[in-house]
């Protein structure tokens, strides 16, 4: 389970595309692909460098307008997607 | 020996290949060589063994029924084919599998972009036709043919990148047509050039229309075999592209068993990027003519489109 408080980032085990403007990636465990939506793509270009949940949730509210409680309920869903396939990982 | 070219290659080759043109000496992706000998029983370190072809790192072994036993070795810049032909075996059907799979094999072996598509050129554009066997896709080629597009290659594109810019490896000045294609289309057969004897094809020379050169990649069309009421292009965006050209990779077993994914996943998104992608569906019956005429009228709208204001 992540928290807000987790710092995530990248894994070194997925490489990236942009088609028509999504992202699009390939899970080089796997071999899978997987495409991001307009704000999993945002979310995606966020985890560059390290950074917290929170401050990701926090970006995100300045960009889309939302209510927190949905923004950081449909964000963890996202990302724990992403650590579940092992796409993300938690800076330690 | 004969001296042959294709997809920028050079090939020597002690079997007469005599539908490929000859080598310029433009060939500059590498040399294949092509000679008859025995060849191994079984591969020391496979990487995956199925009952027709086994892969192991940098080689192949590629079994045709009752035909012929092919071994291909990536060496460097270079590719080695030896072929072991069985008892009775016709050297036009082996030159015609050379040509085909087992070429395309030798592609993935050196890391190259070999789609299962047709490309020709539509005035200063270039399409891709792809389909699984039996979809139409060599009598739509037909049909644009006879319809003035130039051919670019008739069943595999190997795509590379000049500048940035994605470009379709020179093919040969034919197309491969079952009979009853030949005969709807009007492209004269003849006896001398039959492929197999089951379900024969027959190489069409077309050398009036043949080009090699392709022009700027805009479109992908995919004929699928599933039968609709009407014919129908639906145009794919995003992440469907990439799959569909991942489904159309020539020999795609050989993605997995050679390890190549992440770069056909590279090679693959940056095509998806440029260019569009259409499923075509069509209902029983021929409808080549239709559809070729679909495709033109495409093309012709995107040349408009992107005319500059007089």
């Amino acid at each position: 389970m992540l928290s807000e408080k987790n710092v995530i980032q990248k894994s070194d085990n997925s490489i990236e595309s942009t088609i028509d403007g999504d992202i699009v990636l390939m899970n080089l465990d796997n071999n899978e692909y997987y495409s991001m939506d307009d704000i999993g793509s945002a979310i995606w270009q966020m985890l560059n460098e390290p950074k917290s949940i929170e401050r990701i949730i926090n970006e995100l509210l300045k960009q889309y307008k939302v209510d927190r409680e949905v923004c950081a309920k449909d964000t963890m869903k996202f990302l724990e997607q992403l650590y579940d396939k092992g796409i993300i990982k938690i800076n330690e | 020996m004969f001296y042959k070219t294709l997809y920028g290659y050079k090939i020597e080759t002690d079997l007469d290949l005599p539908y490929l043109l000859d080598d310029d000496g433009n060939s500059s992706r590498g040399t294949v060589y092509v000679c008859a000998g025995k060849v191994p029983e079984k591969l020391t370190y496979p990487l995956v063994e199925r009952k027709l072809f086994q892969a192991g790192e940098g080689m192949l072994r590629v079994i045709i029924p009752e035909l012929c036993v092919f071994f291909i070795e990536a060496k460097g810049k270079n590719i080695h084919i030896t072929y072991d032909a069985m008892q009775g075996a016709s050297l036009r059907d082996i030159s015609a599998y050379l040509v085909g799979s087992v070429f395309a094999g030798a592609m993935h072996l050196k890391d190259e972009f070999a789609l299962h598509a047709g490309s020709m050129n539509i005035g200063n554009q270039t399409i891709l036709i792809a389909g699984d066997s039996g979809a139409g896709k060599s009598s739509l080629i037909a049909e644009m043919l006879k319809q003035n597009a130039e051919l670019v290659t008739d069943d595999v594109s190997v795509v590379d990148k000049k500048n940035n810019n994605p470009v379709i490896m020179p093919g040969h000045p034919n197309i491969r047509l079952w009979k009853d294609a030949a005969e709807v289309t009007g492209f004269q057969y003849s006896e001398d050039n039959k492929i197999g004897s089951m379900e024969p094809k027959y190489w069409i020379p077309v050398p009036q229309n043949y080009t090699g050169i392709s022009k700027k990649i805009v479109k992908l069309f995919v004929l699928s075999g599933e039968r609709t009421d009407s014919v129908q292009f639906n145009q794919v965006y995003g992440f469907d592209k990439v799959k569909i050209i991942r489904s159309i990779n020539a020999l795609r077993i050989l993605i997995r068993a050679l390890n190549r994914q992440p770069s056909f996943f590279k090679q693959a998104a940056s095509l998806a990027d440029i260019i569009d992608v259409y499923v075509v569906k069509r209902p029983e019956g021929y409808y080549s003519k239709l559809i070729a005429d679909h495709i033109f009228n495409l093309i012709e709208m995107n040349q408009i489109k992107i005319k500059p204001n007089a």
